[in-house]
């Protein structure tokens, strides 16, 4: 296997040396405690020929005659190199690399050396991402990197989360995502679920102005820079990993339901028509009027609903199965190494159909000859996901999510023979468990996704002080959607118009072509200045297209597709088969400079400046963007009079300000015309630029009328970002490390809704009037409590505060946006609704703040107020322990949020307590005892007769402790069997994700990326096993 | 060897991304129709023109006419109108009903028709008709801008003097964010503009005949206009002249036929009216403004009862003889049988309760009725109050139409012929958004009956109060620092 594997390289490796071999040399490689270390490379100069240290840290190596000189090499170690002369046997010490692993800052156009950094950015090792059971690894990065806010919308396998960076910077475009960076190729937005985490080999935050302002505009709401895994000099390591685990069901919330006897006496105390509890109840008048026969029937209907009780969470969800195979490969001589791997990843979810399927490969290869260097790095991932009915339907009784809640239990889906008892559903005669579980069965939503990611960089050192390179870059999404109900099924039965079923199905490209090409100037002068510049050319083309039909009237014989779908009726009501596409993109045209000085290593000043023309902004005035930053930092710890005390191991301060327009702020358009817009759609980057038309029909005239829908704004440019920033990094006897940074950032120009004159034709527009800060503290500590030979426990934490504050909104001083007060001196999402003060002893009625404080009945005159909280956490973070005793390590993190308040719609459905809701909805248990039924009652719950509506009473703190993960893992040394080597080591490990979570939230799920709760598939727990073998 | 290769890449490299940098930020979204592209055609123009027609929404005014005057009294089923039923609107109560403001409706719809008077003279024809269908689709646009502007008068502004304040007249496709906010102006000059536009559009559009769309202005559609336009300046010269204009041309139904006006069964007396069907949101039920929808045709199924009939308005017709009682008013026995209000809006029932054309009515713009009427107030103000082509002559006419066996009236004074026309155009035009500015044309209060207010303040609007116009909403203010505020509020 690896004779054919090494058969293979030979094609791609460039330049290969075959050397007479003559000799032997020994000896063993440890750490600076004399530890052994293994899988360390040993190499000779200018060759191929090496091994690696087994577990004891020895080695046993063949070198040519002509050798001079050995290559000791690990990974997180300082590479020596070691004269061979006329020894056999050497022993090497090999020191903690600090400047590889701690020291630099991927900014992806540049590598900063930390003690040169004036930014604040947080470096993350693939650690937190690598073997983490979920389908997309931003997943995994809550409460890991201070300021990063990383909210989970869905428990569906490989769906994305929401990650903002220092809070919201834009009201138009809340929640615009950061910028994802590959090896210096941008991925597409919320796509990852084609990636293969466990190439990664680190992950940075980049946070301010000094960090991020070298991406220019598309730096605005912050930059994660991803590099991949790079082989390295040396013996070939070939590793396979494997995973296997469990998701476990939903499990019953604290919202405490009723039962079915609950739930029908209920029905019958508040008199809810049309439901089994009140027409079969015995203090309905109508039941004294019935015979003694017709009574007993009733009494019986009742007592056998009554004992129902069905278990909904047991209908609607299963536990879930998932695996990862892998298999990867790296190695290479000094002048070519490559890092390769191929990966299968299946993880079934808790829906009854939810599951991500994901094949991936990488191939990462760099060769370096004379001053030539070439790198390839390239990933393509194929997945499929099959998602949730509920996410499709949103809010309906499809929705199996709400449904776990809102489903009255005394339903029994089921016939006597086994079968769903589906058909027209009522509330004497309930089939929505039924339906809903028909249309789980009897339908897909899909979506099958071929990614490519993928750079070459060319590089050449035209002197040893100046460099030319050039990298060019594709990403593209290839994306398939269908969603197909079956025919001949009950659920296809009643798709109109024809009564059988539908395929809606849509293609759709999102590609991004990026060239940047660049010539660096580096040089250290007299060995004090130390002098970096470098200039930029980019160019990026993102393009969007999509196709989709819908069709009706199905062949039932054939499954998932639009063949064989029949003509339509024609009569009444006309659907046409409808199809449609739209395509959309932009592009960026750069130049930009960095220029970095040091002074002896102490002092460093660093600046950049950027210029973007795009084509995103309208008006040709507005489409030159100029992103500039500064930047300094002072490294304390190289001054003698700092330096002297030993027991301080690191002090730096830093500071840096810029200005950064925020790319993704422009308000835009989508082709809603699109048939299958509700499975993907394309993004008109102008649209909201200028006025737009919409079509529709009057019906006097055959000629489809044409109105404009929208004003428009052809002054629109960026918001811009202020950043400002100032921090220190400090570390105390090399054991206790701390880096705390203080920001403040300002959007300027901040797009706000502006009411236009009537004149215009038009209500509002968008304009770019506004002002909102965001200022906060991180802070980042970990501390080394045990640091023995045989035992480490390394404590870690970081905790972030944000407050946003929306300062300035031009024309207004507030507004309303949707559930929101947008309002100066108020931070963004801030919930907007009349205050709900329980029910009126003496009546029952709701009661509510009135505008002057005072008590009223009157809804009419119970006014929003805006003083609850917002959505998004003032606080959030999270913290970690790591213990190793020998080959045990246990890992545990905790992620945490608090200062934060949602609205808990499922909360205000299931406490509503008047007929409308109760008809449909299971209350919870509580309404029992504590609404109001009598002149007197001092209860929290109106009276059944008076709706309360959406109020104060069910905003709920969202704040949460989460045990996010716990793994305990063992390594094992290499196994030899007969003298032969097996493998050169493994690990074991048990992982639990999501495994505990407190929380005074009512209901499945406090973390979500939005400010309204009420359909979301909550995020599991998880439990996997696996085992990672070297061989 | 190997560097020359080296260079040669690197060199082609960046020639190659330089040379298409200016095409990057150039780059157009172009998959949807927007100012630039929306009328190039005669065909596009003409897509414009019906989309003018829907958005325009008379109706509203309809409503408010009633809750403002004295045509209608809260059913007790549903009263929530107290800001407008009894006058306690203010420039923050910007939506008075269905987020309808008069300024936000009119100017769309005047917004919509300047970008067809931008766009049609350089559309191109490309079809046989087209270059004949121009002129025609112009005429239809200064038509309903000068429509619109007239109807913002009615809203917004006081009886006609040269110097009193009207409302921008607005003439251009806004852009956004203009920094020419457009102000008031004087009622001679906007009067004078909608004048102009209703006088091009007399001359664009095509004559009425018996197959004309009456959908789509035709000359006779402008000259109902005219006359309107000029009994509310007080111009009883034109008023006579344009009305007698329409009466001419459209004579008052026969009376077996007047009823199947409102059902939509016939289009008599009208030269020009809107569409309205239970598809065509969100206007689509006319009389749901007075009565809601019905789950069945049961007493609990019928739809709430928004608006009764006054019964002031109800008690002032000859319930057995005149066909406008038994065609505008219901008394539905149904409701009675379960103690609901019974007195209904018959105007735009529609077709029965619960069915899917239940309070779908087009909306008849102009009719000959109110013709009769403008022609018999001018009349009177000229001092033509009886005898041959007067006042009396008018009244007796429209009403022998609407009346079995009606015997004539002798006017012998003027005051006695305004009042008898005020009377009549209460009772023919109830409903149709006449009357509360009626009132104020003629400087009468608003008095309901002790059986129609809905409370003691509730009963009276004083002549001349200021409530008579409508506030400039507040956020109106906020957006054009040129904008006045009507006095009072």
């Amino acid at each position: 296997m690896r004779k054919l594997l090494f058969f293979a390289l030979g094609f791609i490796l460039l330049s290969n040396q075959v050397l007479a071999q003559s000799r032997t040399v020994t000896g063993k490689v440890t750490d600076e405690n004399g530890n052994p270390l293994p899988t360390v490379s040993v190499l000779v100069k200018g060759t191929r020929i090496g091994t690696t240290t087994n577990n004891d840290g020895d080695f046993t190596l063949s070198i040519p005659a002509n050798a001079t000189t050995l290559v000791v090499s690990g990974i997180g170690r300082a590479t020596q190199e070691i004269a061979i002369g006329t020894q056999t046997s050497f022993n090497v010490s090999l020191k903690i690399d600090e400047k590889n692993m701690e020291e630099v800052v991927v900014t992806g156009y540049t590598r900063e050396k930390k003690s040169q950094f004036s930014g604040a950015a947080t470096v993350l090792s693939s650690k937190v991402v690598e073997t983490v059971p979920v389908g997309s690894f931003d997943q995994a990065l809550q409460g890991r990197a201070p300021g990063v806010q990383v909210s989970s919308g869905s428990g569906q396998p490989g769906a994305n989360a929401q990650v903002w960076i220092r809070g919201v910077q834009s009201i138009n475009q809340a929640f615009a995502q950061p910028l994802y960076v590959v090896d210096g190729v941008p991925l597409s937005q919320a796509a990852f679920q084609s990636l293969n985490p466990n190439d990664f080999e680190s992950i940075t935050v980049l946070k301010d102005a000094s960090a991020a302002a070298i991406y220019g505009s598309r730096g605005g709401t912050g930059v994660i820079v991803i590099t991949t895994k790079k082989g390295r000099a040396g013996a070939t390591n070939m590793q396979y990993r494997t995973q296997f685990g469990f998701t476990q069901r939903p499990q019953a919330t604290n919202f405490d339901m009723m039962n079915s006897r609950e739930i029908l006496e209920y029905e019958e105390r508040i008199r809810i028509v049309g439901t089994p509890g009140w027409t079969y109840g015995k203090s309905n008048p109508t039941y004294a009027t019935l015979t003694p026969a017709q009574q007993a029937r009733y009494d019986a209907i009742l007592d056998s609903m009554r004992n129902i009780n069905t278990d909904i969470l047991g209908l609607f969800f299963r536990q879930g199965f998932s695996q990862q195979h892998e298999l990867n490969m790296s190695g290479g001589s000094d002048k070519t190494r490559f890092y390769l791997s191929g990966s299968y990843f299946n993880q079934e979810g808790t829906d009854l159909r939810a599951y991500l399927k994901r094949y991936t490969a990488r191939f990462n290869i760099d060769h370096t000859v004379d001053r030539l260097s070439v790198q390839f790095n390239t990933t393509i991932g194929y997945s499929k996901i099959d998602q949730s009915e509920g996410e499709w339907y949103g809010n309906s009784t499809r929705n199996t999510f709400q449904m776990s809640w809102r489903a009255k239990p005394y339903e029994n889906p089921y016939k006597p023979d086994g079968t769903l008892n589906f058909g027209a559903s009522s509330g004497l005669a309930p089939k929505v468990l039924a339906i809903a579980v028909e249309g789980i069965e009897n339908s897909t939503w899909t979506q099958n996704q071929l990614k490519l990611n993928s750079g070459l960089t060319v590089a050449y050192r035209l002197f040893p002080f100046l460099t030319l390179k050039n990298t060019f870059g594709i990403d593209v999404n290839n994306d398939r959607y269908q969603r197909w109900i079956r025919p001949d099924s009950y659920i296809g039965s009643l798709v109109l118009p024809a009564n059988r079923g539908y395929d809606i199905e849509a293609a759709r490209v999102i590609g991004q072509l990026i060239n940047t090409s660049s010539i660096t100037y580096a040089r250290k002068i007299a060995d004090r200045h130390d002098v970096e510049v470098a200039g930029f050319f980019e160019a990026i083309r993102e393009y969007q297209k999509a196709i989709g039909f819908t069709l009706y009237n199905l062949d039932p014989r054939l499954p998932l597709t639009g063949q064989g779908a029949g003509s339509l009726p024609v009569s009444g009501t006309t659907y046409p088969q409808t199809s449609s596409s739209a395509s959309g993109g932009y592009g960026i045209r750069s130049f930009f400079g960095q220029a970095r000085y040091s002074f002896d290593g102490k002092y460093t000043l660093t600046g950049s400046v950027r210029r973007d023309g795009t084509s995103i902004i309208v008006n040709p005035d507005n489409k030159e963007i100029t992103t500039w930053s500064v930047g300094a930092t002072w490294n304390a710890i190289q001054e003698d009079f700092i330096g002297q005390y030993s027991w301080l191991s690191d002090l730096r301060l830093r500071a840096s300000y810029g200005s950064v327009p925020n790319f993704l702020s422009i308000p835009r358009g989508g082709y809603g015309a699109l048939q299958s817009s509700n499975i993907t759609g394309v993004t008109n980057y102008q649209g909201a630029q200028v006025p737009g038309f919409v079509t529709l029909n009057y019906p006097a005239s055959t000629v489809t009328a044409l109105v404009p829908n929208t004003a428009g704004n052809r002054e629109m440019e960026l918001e811009t970002v202020q950043k400002a920033n100032i921090g220190f990094d400090l570390a105390l006897w090399k054991r206790f490390r701390l880096s705390m940074d203080f920001y403040k950032n300002k959007t300027l120009d901040l797009f706000v809704t502006q009411n236009l004159p009537y004149e215009s034709g038009f209500a509002s527009t968008t304009v770019n009037a506004g002002t909102m800060s965001n200022k906060g503290v991180e802070i980042m500590a970990s501390v080394d409590i045990i640091r023995q030979k045989n035992m480490d426990l390394t404590f870690s934490m970081n905790h972030a505060i944000n407050k946003n504050t929306v300062e300035d909104l031009g024309q207004v001083t507030e507004y309303v946006a949707g559930t929101f007060l947008i309002k100066e001196g108020l931070p963004y999402g801030s919930h907007y609704g009349p205050n709900y003060l329980g029910a009126d002893p003496a009546t029952g009625r709701p009661r509510y703040e009135a505008a002057d404080g005072s008590v009223t009945l009157d809804p009419a005159n119970a006014p929003s107020f805006a003083k609850y909280g917002t959505f998004m956490p003032v606080h959030t973070g999270g913290f970690n322990a790591d213990f190793r005793w020998k080959n045990l390590q246990i890992s545990a993190f905790f992620s945490y949020q608090f200062d934060v308040v949602r609205y808990n719609n499922i909360e205000s459905w299931v406490t509503r307590g008047i007929s409308g809701y109760a008809a449909a909805v299971n209350q919870r248990r509580e309404v029992l005892t504590e609404q109001w039924q009598k002149a007197g009652d001092v209860k929290w719950i109106q009276s059944p007769l008076y709706d309360r509506g959406f109020t104060s009473a069910d905003y709920q703190d969202a704040k949460f402790l989460r045990f996010r993960n716990l793994n305990v893992a063992y390594n094992i040394q290499q196994i030899n069997i007969g003298g032969t080597k097996l493998i050169k080591g493994a690990r074991f490990y048990v992982q639990f994700q999501n495994l505990a979570i407190w929380s005074p939230w009512k209901g499945p799920d406090p973390e979500d990326n939005n400010n309204i709760s009420l359909n979301e598939y909550p995020n599991p727990k998880m439990v996997v096993a696996g085992l990672d073998i070297n061989f | 060897m190997m560097k020359l290769k080296n260079k040669l890449l690197l060199t082609v490299l960046l020639i190659s991304t330089l040379l298409s940098c200016k095409k990057l930020i150039e780059i157009e979204d172009e998959d949807f129709i927007k100012d630039t592209n929306a009328f190039q055609t005669v065909e596009n123009v003409e897509q414009g023109v019906i989309g003018a027609y829907a958005g325009m929404v008379p109706e509203m005014g309809y409503l408010l006419n009633s809750t403002f005057s004295d045509e209608v009294k809260t059913a007790g089923e549903f009263y929530n109108s107290i800001s407008t039923h009894e006058w306690q609107y203010g420039p923050e109560d910007v939506t008075i009903r269905d987020n309808f403001t008069a300024m936000a409706n009119f100017y769309a719809v005047i917004d919509r028709a300047n970008r067809i008077l931008q766009a049609v003279d350089n559309a191109d024809s490309t079809r046989p008709g087209d270059p004949a269908l121009k002129p025609r689709l112009k005429g239809e646009a200064l038509f309903i801008r000068a429509f619109a502007h007239f109807e913002l008068a009615r809203f917004y502004t006081g009886n006609y003097t040269a110097d009193g304040l009207a409302m921008p007249f607005q003439t251009e496709v806004y852009t956004v964010p203009s920094k020419t906010p457009i102000a008031r102006e004087k009622m001679s000059t906007y009067y004078q503009k909608i004048i102009a536009d209703m006088t091009e559009a007399k001359n664009l559009l095509p004559a009425l005949t018996g197959t004309s769309d009456k959908f789509r202005a035709t000359k006779i559609a402008v000259v109902g206009l005219q006359a309107r336009v000029a009994l509310y300046m007080n111009d009883w010269a034109n008023a006579i002249t344009y009305s007698t204009e329409y009466i001419n041309a459209i004579p008052l139904s026969p009376r077996a036929n007047f009823t199947g006006i409102w059902t939509d069964a016939n289009t008599e007396e009208v030269a020009f009216k809107l569409d309205r069907s239970n598809t065509f949101n969100p206007y689509n039920r006319l009389g749901s403004l007075y009565r809601g929808t019905s789950a069945s045709a049961s007493g609990n199924g019928i739809g709430v009862v928004l608006w009764s009939p006054s019964d002031k308005l109800w008690n002032s017709y000859d319930a057995t003889n005149d066909i406008r009682f038994t065609a505008y008013l219901k008394s539905e026995p149904i409701l009675a049988a379960v103690g609901r209000p019974s007195r209904l809006v018959n105007k735009y029932a529609g077709t029965a309760y619960g069915t899917s054309g239940e309070n779908v009515a087009d909306v008849k713009v102009f009719r000959t009725g109110e013709m009769y009427l403008i022609r018999a107030e001018a009349r009177a103000e000229t001092g033509a109050i009886t005898g041959a082509n007067s006042a009396e002559s008018d009244v007796n006419a429209l009403r022998a139409a609407r009346i079995t066996g009606y015997t004539p009236v002798v006017f012998t004074s003027k005051q006695q012929a305004i009042d008898e026309i005020m009377l009549e155009r209460f009772k023919e035009l109830a409903f149709e958004g006449h009357r509360f500015w009626d009132l104020r044309r003629k400087g009468l209060p608003v008095v309901r009956i002790g059986t129609d207010a809905p409370s003691a303040t509730g009963a009276t609007l004083p002549a001349g109060s200021f409530r008579f116009l409508l506030p400039i909403p507040r956020r109106e203010l906020q957006a054009n620092p040129l904008m006045v505020q009507n006095p009072g509020y």
